[in-house]
């Protein structure tokens, strides 16, 4: 079968740098072609170059895109005129964005903006119009498509916005779908539905697919052919049975070590050192050698080239270089050290959690009176041991995070009580709970929001013990929270803007641990993060338990994670907690069939690779 | 000659001091001394800065002062002094030829003649009359064009020679100390400054630059004059709105609940009364308590002074909804994210926190608003007195100017300069407050800054 998309030495320049940089691939109808990699490598610039949509900084420097399509013309998307590849795409190619909630018109109802598409690609317009758009609705699976139609975008959720984008891009009837990580926003459970239907789609409509994600999982369910990109190229291209069983390439195996797998519970995860390169970065030779543990004298000198292995995988790599095989050292790939888990003996809980309940009042009229509540937390107990790991898991809006500041007396509960070293919190107020705030302190979701961009790095951590009343020994204080968190002592005067995510997060980190508490509540604190980074953030938090005796409240919806990290595991749904044990036996032998729906919706990934 | 220090002059010179004070205070905190070294290294900035300075110079000669000792009268004894009843300052004096020498009436820019024709007095028919002041070195039959540009020229050539000198000295003795500062910028900007000067003092003492108004005064003079109204309003309207702005602002944002209500309730009340209306009834009490207490004033300058100063405050009081409306928009953004709910967990008082996290994250909103609102209220002054409730007549003000000129445009022919005058000086002041507010505001932003 001839290809529908060919991409051919693809470059594209911004100021110095080339954040794509000679990348060639091909798609056939009706396969899926993954692009994988951290943030920062160039895949969403790939797509975008594609597309033709590259931002206005951005240039095109070379390569050629051809574009087949079934009724036989093939077209050079470079050589196009605007107007012509404005029909294209919508038309032949479709594009899928990764945040459904700014990627729809707010003021626009579904059908509407659905109609709007299928006038400008097919020229329906009226009854027929709205016809079509309730069967691409249906299709897409949404329920009662009908109703739908007459909807605003705020009237449904994440999943059934990024359903009904799918719709709209289904409108033109496009050859070639590019979707952006699609489900990167959206729940697991929500995240495998609306893969499987995507799925569904393609194969009934034989379209072909570039799928760019940096999620293993989503790669394994959907791809047919893997590209993994670093810093711009592409390293490895493999079909997914080769890629899964035996990834060639030195960052591919990183990527997979670095998942938190069952496996591994108890040991150190294998990170990857450093991070992506900048974008303006010269290089000279293999780009990942830097941070590639495998990397011999050739690999800083020499850009490595195509070699291929056997059943269609190619790499760009050295290591596979048959000219080089005797001057590589054999590469002594020991298993990280187990490091000892000892599980601390019994004592009386640290953190004492009964029947916990925060309702939000539901206010109307021009007095604001209470007509209602929602109950984002409908009474949850728990205890937490000192040093122990308590995980609370589940989706999105089921009120974890609620809960958490809840504890912390951020949010007033409205009924239970919250005890934290056998004192009682709910009820105290401003002066009294001064204590407490030295013993709990949280980390939060989002590295670029939790640290105030016009302080410095000092300042920020200094801010804890400031109000706490703690005056003296502030400096050397802050130099030492910050070596233990694996950053200089001398970034204290350097503002949060000029460091990467994993290191604002470990920003963050250091600024809970200033006035050091007993207990963390951690808010899903590696969500935002690539998964090496999220290694990184797991081994610190791991290490700090281990040196402090720590206790963490571990909120988070990845169920990886929470394998790797906890000792008990708490399941919430809809403000309730539905399951709590020992983490092996939940996640061994989940008893509440939400939890399997969890479990099967984060464990579909690979279990013979890495 | 007797000093005299008018209520505006002392919070003039206040708000330099202010500004000094900053400067030195600026000087001892690295971290502030980094950001100013910034604006100081951007050539915008310094150009920008330049032209200000010179504004803030003419503002700060008419600021001075003073009433003169009238002759010795006989009889009186020599300790007994009289002082004139008119205040001078310092840019009377400097300008003593453009305040005195008036024509009869309109005159264009470096005309001999006036603008109308009048009967001539031996009856034979209408002509444009000879000017009393403007060219009269020329004599009936003198060459104007040919004079005016050879004034030019020798101005100009005199402000290169002046620019050039100190070029030499700043490249010879400043330089070497500060070379990070943008002295290219400022260098050319102040040699541009010294020709326009250069040729306006070549041209003054003969001609009315600028043309006359109607009554025959010297176009240039009133412009000059009016640098300090409006700076002054611009100013102390902007100090006296700020802080009602940014308290109310921030802690309707930050608190929310029944004082967000109140203080929405209060700025839409306010915002929902035509804004002239409110000020006009303002000023007009203001005016009843400055007439009926003649005895407070001794001269006619300290009551248009006290007219001036009740002006500044009743459209500082009437005009803060916007920006307060803004940033209590921007603080209930900033109020959610995780800075300040981790500052919430330290138990930081919400009083911190508003000075601390949301404060220096909303600054980049106040700097815009206020240099924004700075033409607004010049221009809002020259709508005032379009109804009569405006600045003191006394008072030469671009508000005045520009009012006068709606009359002047309509003639035929039009009377042009008053108008374009004001607008050049206004349009230069406000660009140049702008751009160097542009700087200052990204040299106080970390993210804009290079590690």
């Amino acid at each position: 079968m001839s290809n529908l998309l060919s991409v051919r030495n693809l470059s594209v320049q911004i100021g110095a740098g080339r954040p794509v940089d000679d990348v060639s691939f091909e798609i056939k109808p009706g396969e899926t072609f993954a692009l994988l990699g951290e943030s920062g490598c160039g895949k969403s610039m790939t797509a975008l170059a594609v597309m033709r949509l590259l931002p206005p900084a951005a240039r095109l420097i070379g390569g050629k895109v051809e574009y087949a399509a079934a009724d036989g013309a093939a077209r050079q998307l470079m050589a196009l005129t605007e107007a012509e590849m404005r029909r294209m795409r919508g038309g032949g190619i479709g594009m899928i964005f990764q945040e459904p909630g700014t990627s729809l018109n707010p003021v626009m109802s579904i059908g509407r903006q659905i109609e709007e598409v299928l006038d400008l690609h097919l020229g329906l317009r009226g009854e027929p119009a709205r016809r079509r758009a309730r069967e691409l609705l249906d299709a897409v699976g949404i329920p009662d498509a009908g109703r739908c139609l007459d909807e605003y975008p705020f009237q449904l959720s994440g999943g059934m916005k990024q359903r009904a984008m799918i719709a709209m891009t289904l409108a033109g009837e496009p050859e070639l779908l590019i979707a952006d990580e699609p489900t990167t926003a959206l729940d697991v459970t929500i995240q495998s539905q609306v893969l499987d239907r995507l799925k569904q789609l393609q194969r009934e409509r034989n379209m072909g697919m570039l799928l760019i994600t940096h999620d293993l999982g989503v790669v394994e369910r959907m791809a047919d052919h893997v590209g993994v990109m670093y810093a711009g190229q592409l390293v490895e291209v493999a079909p997914r049975e080769q890629f899964f069983s035996s990834p060639a390439h030195p960052y591919s195996k990183k990527l997979f070590a670095a998942l938190p797998e069952r496996a591994g519970r108890g040991q150190r995860l294998s990170t990857i050192p450093g991070r992506v390169p900048p974008l303006d970065t010269q290089h000279v030779g293999c780009r990942f050698a830097p941070r590639c543990s495998e990397a011999f004298a050739d690999c800083a000198a020499i850009a490595p080239g195509w070699h291929a292995q056997p059943a269609g995988q190619q790499v760009r790599c050295h290591l596979y270089d048959p000219a080089r095989m005797d001057m590589r050292q054999a590469e002594n790939t020991a298993p990280p050290a187990t490091a000892a888990h000892e599980t601390p003996p019994p004592a009386s809980p640290l953190l004492e959690v009964r029947d916990l309940k925060v309702h939000f009042p539901i206010r109307k009229g021009l007095l604001q009176r209470t007509v209602g509540h929602v109950p984002a937390v409908d009474g949850i107990s728990f205890s937490l041991q000192a040093g122990r790991t308590l995980a609370l898991v589940g989706e999105s809006g089921c009120g974890k995070t609620t809960a958490g500041k809840a504890i912390l007396q951020l949010v007033q509960p409205t009924a239970g009580s919250v005890q934290l070293g056998g004192v009682e919190l709910t009820g105290l107020a401003g002066s009294e709970l001064q204590p407490l705030r030295a013993q709990a302190q949280m980390v939060f979701q989002d590295p670029f929001a939790s640290l105030n961009p016009r302080m410095r790095i000092g300042a920020i951590i200094a801010e804890g013990m400031r109000a706490l009343g703690q005056r003296e020994g502030v400096p050397e204080r802050i130099a030492e929270l910050l070596e233990q968190v694996g950053l200089r002592a001398d970034m204290a005067t350097r503002y949060p803007h000029e460091f990467s995510g994993g290191q604002r997060q470990r920003i963050a980190i250091a600024r809970a641990l200033a006035v050091s508490p007993k207990l963390l509540i951690c808010d899903e604190p590696t969500s935002a993060l690539d998964v090496s980074v999220q290694a990184q953030i797991v081994n610190l938090l791991h290490d700090l338990q281990q040196t402090l005796g720590l206790a963490y409240l571990f909120i988070t919806h990845n169920m990886a994670v929470v394998d790797y990290l906890a000792d008990d595991v708490a399941v919430m749904y809809k403000g309730r907690i539905v399951e709590m044990g020992n983490a092996e036996q939940v996640l061994g032998h989940p008893q509440h069939a939400y939890t399997q729906t969890l479990l099967a919706a984060a464990f579909t990934r690979m279990r013979g690779a890495a | 000659m007797k000093f005299v220090l008018l209520w505006s002059d002392a919070l003039f010179f206040l708000l330099l001091a202010a500004c000094l004070g900053g400067i030195w205070w600026a000087r001892r905190n690295p971290q502030l001394a980094a950001a100013w070294r910034d604006v100081g290294r951007s050539r915008v900035g310094v150009a920008g800065a330049a032209v200000l300075l010179c504004f803030v110079a003419i503002a700060f000669l008419d600021s001075l002062h003073y009433r003169e000792r009238l002759p010795q009268a006989p009889g009186v004894a020599e300790a007994q002094a009289q002082f004139g009843i008119e205040v001078l300052s310092a840019l009377d004096a400097l300008l003593a030829k453009q305040k005195t020498q008036t024509e009869k009436t309109y005159s264009a820019p470096l005309a001999t003649h006036l603008f109308a024709k009048e009967s001539r007095s031996d009856g034979q028919g209408r002509d444009f009359p000879r000017l009393k002041f403007g060219g009269r070195h020329l004599g009936d039959a003198g060459d104007r064009d040919a004079d005016v540009f050879k004034r030019v020229a020798g101005g100009a050539v005199g402000g290169l020679a002046a620019g050039l000198l100190l070029a030499l000295v700043a490249r010879r003795y400043l330089r070497p100390r500060a070379d990070w500062f943008a002295w290219n910028a400022l260098l050319w900007t102040l040699t541009l400054i010294l020709i326009g000067s250069g040729i306006l003092a070549a041209l003054m003492p003969y001609y009315h630059v600028l043309g006359t108004d109607k009554v025959g005064q010297d176009v240039l003079y009133l412009t000059l004059k009016s640098v300090r109204t409006a700076l002054l309003i611009g100013t102390l309207t902007t100090l006296s709105m700020l802080p009602a702005a940014l308290l109310l602002g921030i802690v309707a944002g930050y608190r929310g609940g029944w004082i967000d209500d109140a203080i929405q309730y209060l700025y839409t009340v306010l915002n929902s009364i035509p804004g002239v209306l409110l000020i006009a009834a303002s000023i007009l009490m203001m005016q009843v308590v400055i007439d009926t207490h003649p005895e407070w004033f001794s001269t006619a300058a300290e009551r248009a002074d006290a007219r001036l100063l009740s002006l500044c405050v009743i459209m500082g009081v009437t005009s803060w909804t916007g920006l307060c409306r803004l940033l209590r928009a921007e603080t209930l953004k900033l109020r959610e994210l995780e800075y300040v709910q981790a500052a919430q967990a330290f138990g930081v008082s919400g009083f911190s926190i508003m000075a601390r996290h949301i404060l220096p994250n909303v600054m980049h909103i106040v700097m815009i608003s206020v240099v924004m609102d700075f033409s607004g209220l010049v221009l809002a002054e020259a709508v005032l007195s379009y109804v009569g409730i405006g600045v003191d007549p006394t008072t030469i003000s671009f508000g005045t100017m520009i009012n006068m000129a709606r009359m002047e445009l309509a003639r035929e022919p039009m009377v042009w300069w008053s108008l374009v005058a004001a607008f050049c000086f206004m349009f230069v002041l406000v660009l140049a407050a702008n751009l160097f507010a542009d700087v200052v505001r990204d040299a106080f932003d970390p993210r804009g800054r290079a590690s």
